[in-house]
Parts: structure tokens; sequence; C-alpha cells
């Protein structure tokens, strides 16, 4: 069985992809899209701007010979699409070669399944705000500002393709973001922090605002008044939930089918190799239920999947789209991705973390008798063909005699990909996540990050030093 | 739908001035590796956006579906939505009849070239780029884009404006490699108008100085140090930093340079300008994002705070006029060109002057490690060592920390190397007394 959209039928979708596939493309593709994003921001209480947005084209890609022809267009009647698809296989010459297999649609378990992505009005979103900046503005009068917003990217995506996909997904990517900027008149200090799902506005369902908020101002409070903190090399604790952005850029990104096909990456040629201490087990996972970076089928039509990628601290899989998958000779791990039909789909992650350890959370400050304990993690960003990475430490204290001890800020881990995994010497049982948008060549994604609290026996901490 | 009739519409159902930013691109990219096309990537694209006021509030809407129910359905969404607003902040859509500068639009031949010439040109870089030095192991990226891009600004009150550029890049990336298995990256690129004129030897140069320059390199020991920042790394600071003279985040209390209109702020030196004009910039506009002329004026004049950059509505709530920073559709505030004023020196007689310091000629992580509101950056940097003016050996994977505001007070040197066709931002290489690296 196979199931058509967007008003197409299965003759208009052969007609496409017999155009693309005339001059002897061994592979050819169409991916349609059509995308609400929907955005409602407050500031200093008040409603400050709502903004919608509509995405709607499609891209068709033919590949040859390792070649691959890609174009994009926003007005797609069958008629333009088959004039792109021949124009694209203008780009090659030769006889037809390939036929297109019998579509089928798979039946694919309903991991990601928005419900109630927006009701009637807004009311239901603007009370998220106002409760949530009314709480971080009353949480200490050096607050000066409050931003939060709810955010949604509806998407509905349809992949065909000459083997013979034929495969829809239904996606909602829900985020609730608050700011809040501390001030003593002198200094200023900000902290940011997002909560969100694959979901509707049925995610909400048991989230505190408040409390929330409270938090976020806190730890903007307690940055103004922190220490700056003196750079090293040292031992670093890096907090569960967005602290996995550790293993995100220091790691995963080198093991994208974009760098290793390329021999781009550290990580090439380095499949059944050690990567990691022991105790480490990594994972990127497709099928979390609900979760930020899950997806029925990637944007390719292939199933997500869980896979391993360091299992014992060897390495055991890539990520890998159909076309690096044929490049590469390494099995498709379902985690193709694009933002939109304007950019390439290419591999990428989905949900990425660490797998709990035997330790514990307090058990690791006890046994840390100095070193840096990295509360909430910023972003960060790699250099795949080099492995050096940077990530940033948002709210930070110093362990000293095995216990938290004072506020600090403005630290920066920097380190290099091969080194770092190998450092790790305790891993807790504290597995948790936080929401991230990754960027990366096929544009931004949503990704999960997420780990256990770790430790890093040493590392280069970054940090200007001295008193406030 | 036409322009003109969406107009209407909008008008018949109520909102009382309505704007519509449209834009549509077409461009080619063509990726090269090992001697191979890999991507040829072509894209047909419009979008367009429209915002309008309904009682007295203004939303914004934005679509890539122009067809007559789409576009019909988004007006009733934007009065919608537009209910919702409860800023205070007073908004504006610009009247027609403002007086321009005439500028040249960009026109690159690229069409009187085929796609084999391109493909031809990405072969030539990568084969020199490999033969350029045994430690080069692989052209990463080597990729050749044109784009041609038109803007339309059409509004209830007159304006009827149009730019149309096209242009074309080449961008190579190299990664050396050393017997030790140490390994290094180096990017280059040009923009350019004329095909003929893309500088093939700088960029080649470049890629490979850049990549060669760390290979193999420690990390230096922990300290202050005089540093000198290569003018692509001061560059990227103040881009990152850009947001200080933004008059939407002074409006949101987000600049710290707040309540400091008139004062000094930075060092007698530093002078800082948006000059929507300035002759090295690749891209010169007339207008900004909501039809306002834009106009160069000196955000920071020997060191004192004058102005920052507003749009119409910042600027309605600071009681001034905007200085053509609007951005589409008057969403924020955005730089024309914003270029921190050559000195007289050459890099190379800035670095003969440092007894001991640091040459950084990298940055990675700014969109982390660096907080505009706080003016805190503690970046990764790459570069090297410099002893008694000479540069004397490589470092890499260390942390560079400072403060944005502290660091212009501490200017002392400023070079005359402002970057050939840059593109919105621009600084020369600048030496600063003090900054705290961390390594070792």
């Amino acid at each position: 069985m196979a199931e058509f959209k967007f008003n197409l039928c299965e003759k208009c979708a052969t007609r496409i992809l017999e155009a693309a596939l005339a001059t002897g493309g061994e592979f050819a593709e169409v991916y349609m899209e059509e995308t609400t994003n929907e955005a409602i921001e407050m500031t200093s209480n008040n409603i400050s701007n709502v903004t919608c947005n509509k995405v709607k084209g499609a891209s068709i890609r033919v590949i040859k010979d390792g070649t691959e022809v890609v174009g994009a267009l926003t007005e797609c009647t069958v008629e333009n699409m088959v004039a792109l698809a021949s124009k694209l296989a203008e780009s090659f010459t030769g006889e037809k070669t390939t036929e297109i297999a019998p579509f089928v649609t798979k039946e694919v378990k309903k991991i990601v399944d928005p419900k109630r992505v927006r009701g009637e009005n807004w009311d239901e979103e603007i009370a998220l705000m106002a409760n949530g900046s009314k709480a971080a503005f009353e949480y200490s009068n050096e607050i000066v500002q409050v931003i939060s917003s709810v955010t949604k990217k509806e998407q509905e995506i349809f992949v065909f393709a000459s083997d013979g996909t034929c495969q829809s997904d239904y996606r909602c990517n829900t985020r609730f973001n608050l700011s809040a900027v501390a001030s003593d008149g002198k200094n200023m200090q900000s902290v940011h922090q997002s909560f969100g799902r694959n979901q509707g506005m049925e995610m909400f369902e048991g989230f505190d605002p408040i409390e929330f908020a409270k938090d976020v101002a806190h730890d903007a409070v307690e940055m103004l008044h922190a220490d700056e903190m003196q750079g090293g090399d040292i031992p670093v604790v890096i907090h569960n939930g967005f602290g996995g952005v550790i293993l995100h850029e220091a790691c995963v990104h080198g093991l994208e089918a974009t760098s290793v096909a390329p021999g781009m990456s550290v990580f090439c040629g380095k499949l059944g190799q050690k990567v990691a201490s022991d105790i480490v087990n990594a994972v990127d996972t497709g099928i979390d239920e609900n979760a930020w970076g899950s997806i029925n089928v990637d944007d390719e039509g292939t199933p997500a999947q869980r896979n391993v990628l360091i299992e014992n601290g060897i390495l055991k899989s890539y990520l890998v789209d159909k076309r690096n998958s044929k490049k590469m000779n390494h099995p498709i791990t379902g985690s193709s991705r694009r933002e939109t039909y304007k950019r390439v789909t290419t591999s990428r992650m989905t949900n990425t973390y660490f797998l709990p350890g035997e330790s514990t959370f307090e058990e690791i400050i006890k046994n840390t008798k100095f070193g840096l304990f990295a509360k909430k993690m910023g972003g960060g960003s790699v250099n795949p063909a080099t492995g050096e990475f940077n990530f940033a430490v948002n709210v930070g204290y110093l362990i000293e005699d095995g216990k938290i001890t004072k506020p600090v800020r403005g630290a920066t881990l920097v380190g290099s990909g091969k080194d770092v995994l190998m450092r790790i010497d305790m891993i807790a049982d504290n597995l948790d996540v936080g929401q991230g948008m990754c960027g990366s060549l096929s544009g931004s994604v949503p990704t999960n990050v997420g780990q256990p609290t770790i430790r890093l026996s040493h590392m280069t901490v970054g940090g200007k030093g001295g008193a406030k | 739908m036409e322009f003109s009739k969406i107009i209407e519409k909008g008008l018949a159902l109520g909102i009382s001035e309505i704007e519509i930013y449209a834009e549509s691109s077409v461009s080619n990219n063509i990726k090269l590796l090992k001697g191979k096309v890999e991507t040829y990537n072509l894209s047909n694209l419009r979008a367009i956006t429209i915002r309008g006021l309904y009682n007295g509030k203004m939303a914004v809407v934005s679509t890539e579906n122009v067809s007559e129910e789409a576009v019909e359905a988004l007006l009733h969404q934007l009065i919608e939505n537009s209910k919702v607003l409860t800023a205070p902040e007073k908004e504006f859509i610009f009247a027609g009849g403002a007086k321009y500068e005439a500028v040249e639009s960009l026109k690159a031949d690229y069409d009187n070239y085929s796609f084999e010439q391109k493909v031809e040109l990405l072969k030539e870089m990568e084969a020199r780029a490999l033969a350029g030095d045994a430690r080069i192991r692989q052209v990463g990226h080597c990729n050749f884009t044109e784009a041609k891009q038109r803007v339309e600004i059409i509004n209830s009150k007159g304006v009827n404006l149009v730019s149309e550029d096209s242009y074309m890049a080449l961008v190579i990336g190299v990664v050396a490699a050393d017997e030790a298995g140490n390994t290094s990256v180096g990017y280059a690129g040009d923009y350019n108008t004329k095909f003929e004129a893309i500088d093939k030897d700088k960029i080649l140069k470049e890629a490979l100085d850049n990549a060669l320059f760390t290979l193999g390199a420690g990390s230096p020991l922990t300290g202050e140090y005089e540093v000198v920042l290569k003018s692509d790394v001061a560059t990227e600071i103040l881009q990152a930093f850009s947001s200080v003279f933004s008059g939407e985040a002074a409006m949101k209390k987000m600049s710290i340079l707040v309540d400091k209109l008139g004062t000094k702020v930075f060092g007698e030196n530093i002078t800082i300008v948006d000059d929507p004009f300035y002759p090295k910039a690749l891209d010169k506009s007339a207008f900004d994002g909501e039809a306002v002329p834009t106009k160069t004026k000196k955000l920071v004049e020997n060191g004192i705070f004058n102005t920052f950059m507003h749009n119409q509505k910042t600027a309605n709530f600071f009681g001034c006029e905007s200085t053509g920073n609007g951005g589409k559709c008057g969403k924020g505030v955005r730089p024309n060109n914003l270029v921190l004023l050559p000195g007289t020196e050459t890099k190379e007689e800035i670095i003969k002057q440092i007894k001991h310091g640091i040459y950084i000629t990298d940055v990675a992580g700014l969109h982390a490690g660096l907080n505009p509101i706080s003016g805190a950056f503690n970046v990764q940097s790459s570069g090297a060592l410099i002893e008694n003016g000479e540069i004397v050996k490589p470092i890499t994977l260390f942390v560079t920390s400072g403060n944005f505001f502290e660091m212009f007070n501490e200017v002392t040197h400023i070079g005359n190397d402002i970057e050939d066709r840059f593109l919105g931002v621009a600084a020369p290489t600048i030496a600063v007394k003090k900054l705290m690296i961390s390594g070792k």
C-alpha cells in the first residue's frame, strides 16, 4: 500500500521521478514540506511580538556516479516539479538505467504524536509567559528584564523516491523559553533556559513556569555576584541534562557522515576502536517518545531508530544517510535531517546522550578535591576535522575538598574530541536531557543533548580570573 | 497574488497601514570533492513578509505560498495576532517620497561562463591546494556559489522600492596533517562580481597559511599576555558584540550602553562607524528593511559614544530619528557596514613592537562563549607566541578571556588592514594591552 500526500497521485509522482532519472540517474527523490512557524513573545510583562511564518516547497535530487544534483522550488505544481526534475537530469548525459521500484508506505510506530498544536486563541501561551515573567521579576529587584516566548514549528513532510520510499511525517516542535537579565547598575548578566518537546500544548501538563522562571532568575542573580573563573587545566564535573553538549560537540559531530565520508573527521577509520574510557556508553536515538529531537521517519523517509554509538568505550556506529551509506558501506541510521526543503538533507543527530553509570552525583562531588562544577552549560562548537571543540559554562561553581563552594562565571571549556572522552572517570546514574538547536550543513534542527553527571580527570578551563 | 492586490485586500479588511517586503533569489552552488562534482544545488525561491497596523498594533506574518487563498488567510491571522499585542511602543510604516542615495547594485558576470568553466575553476583550486604543500592531506571544501537576490518593499503609504544584486563566492577549506597525527584546518574565500577577478592566488595562500600556521601546535601557559588580534578575529568579535549598539537592545534595557550617550566608553583611539557606503564594503544599500534611507554615522568617535543604531520604533522610543538600521519589516536593528576605523600601521609593524605576547589568528564558539549583555568573552583560540617582535611558535586550544568594554579601552595599536569586499562588519588588526589566556 502506498499513501500519497499534498494532493499528489501515484501517476504524478512517477512522472516527476521518470523525468529526474531520464539521463541515467541511479536514485531520485522528491521531498515536500508544509510548515507553520509561530512565536509569541513577552517583554517586560507585555506581549511584544506575535509572528506567523508559512513555509511551503519541494526539493528534488538526483544521484549518479556519486554526484548529487539538487533543486528547490516554492511553487510546487506537478508541472513545475517535472520541469525542475528535467532540468536537474540535464546535468548528466546518458540513457535511463534505473526503474522506479513500486511505492510502499511502511507502517511506522508513532513515536511523535502532537495532539493539540494550538487553541482557539493565545490564552494558554500568554498564561505560561505571564506566570513565568512575573515570578522572575519578583525573585529579586536586581532582575531588570525578563523575556519569555513560546515557539512552535509545525511541520508536515512527504517524501517519495525511486527506491519505492513513500512516507510522510507530522511533527511539532514546541518550546518555552525564558531569559532573565540581572543588573546591579554596573554589571549585567543574563541567563537563558528552555523546555521543549516534539508535541503540542499538551506537553505543558505538569509544567510549572513559576518554578522554571525562579530557577533562571536565581542563576542570573547568582552569576551577577559570582567571581570570574580562574583558567587552568583542572578536573571538571559536568552536570546532567544539557551538560551532554560535550558528547554532541566533542564526539558525535565527528561521527556524522558529512564529516566521515569526505575524510574530514578525527573519527575516520575508528569503528571498533577504543575512543572513550571503558565506562562510556553513548546512543543517538530518534525514538524517545515525543522527545524534542525525535521523529517518526527521517527526511529521507527512513524510520527513526536507536543507534548505539559507543559501547564500553568502543566506537560502534557512525550516523549515516542513504547517499553516504553507499559511499561508506555503512548501514543507514534513520537520522537524515534538514531544516527545510531549501537545505539538502544529510546525516544529523536526534537525541544524543551518555547512558547512566554506577556512581551517584554525591559520590562524584565528594571524590573531587578541587575542580569546576559546570552546573548549566551553554552552547558550543567543534571543528570535526581537528576534533577541537569549545563550550561555555553558563552557571558554574568551584569544588573544594569534596564540596560545592562558591559560584563562578565566565568559564569556557576547550579540548580535543580524541582526548577528552578518554578522561571520563566517573559517571552518575542521573540521566537527564536538555533541548538544543543544532546548526550544521542542512540547517538548524532540534536535538536533545543529555547525560548523567560526569567527571573528567582534567580539561582546559578558560576564564578571566579575579574577583568581580 | 499581486502585491498591490494584497495591499488593497488588507486595507479592505480594516488594516490601517500595510507593508510588503518581498524577497526572491536564484542561486546555484557547485561543491567539488576529490576532482568530482559532489553536489550541484539549484534553487529558485521567494517569500513575502507582510506587516500591518490594526488598531494601532503592528503584527508581522510571512509566507512562501503566495496563492490568493493563502495570503488572505494570513491577513486574517495578522489581524488576530495584532489583537493580542500589549507592548506600549509605537510602531510605524514609512511614508514614500524620501530621498535615497544613488548606489550601484552588484552585477555579477557569472552567466557568461559555463558550468564546465566553473567546475574547472574548482578543480584547479583543489589541485593547486594539494600541490601547494606536502602536508595538505585533503581539500574538504571547494565550493562555488552564484546568487541573484531581489528585494522589493511596497506599502500603503507610497513606498515602492526595488534592489537587485548578484554576486559569486569561491570558498575552499583544506586539511593539513603531520607525521605525528596532528591535523589542522584552513579556510579562505572571496566574494566577487567578476569571474576573472576572483583572486585564486590569495585564496590558496590564505587557506594554506591558515592550515599550516597552527599544525602541530601545543597549548600556551596560562597567564596574562599582550595580545594581537588578526583582522578577521577583531572583525568576528566586533560583529558578535554589535548588539551593544542596538537601539532595540537599549529599549529592552539589554545594552550596557544605556545612559552612556555622550560619555567616553572606549579609548580615544577608537572610532566605530556604521557606513552603508563604506568604499571597501561589498554590499552598499540605500534603504533599510523598512524603507528608511540609510546614512553614515559615527557610533563611537574617539571613544565617545554618540548614538545607537535605530529603527523607526526604537528611534521614536528614544525621541530621535531612525538611523536607517531597521531589519526586515522593522524586525530588530541591523548594522549596514559596521567598521572599526583603521589606523596607519601594518600588521607586521604591530607585531614587531610586541616584546612578549600572543598573536591570535582564529577564534571559535563566539555564539556561546561571548555575552553581549555583560561584555564578557571566553573564546576558543589559536595563533602563535610572539617573542621580541617575532612570531616564534604556533599555539592552539587555549581560551582568550576579556571584556569587550575593557578591551576597547586598552587597544595599543590599530592596523591599516581592512578586508577588501567585506560583508557587513570589518575591523583591522588590533593590539590589546592585556587579555587572559588559559592553556596549560
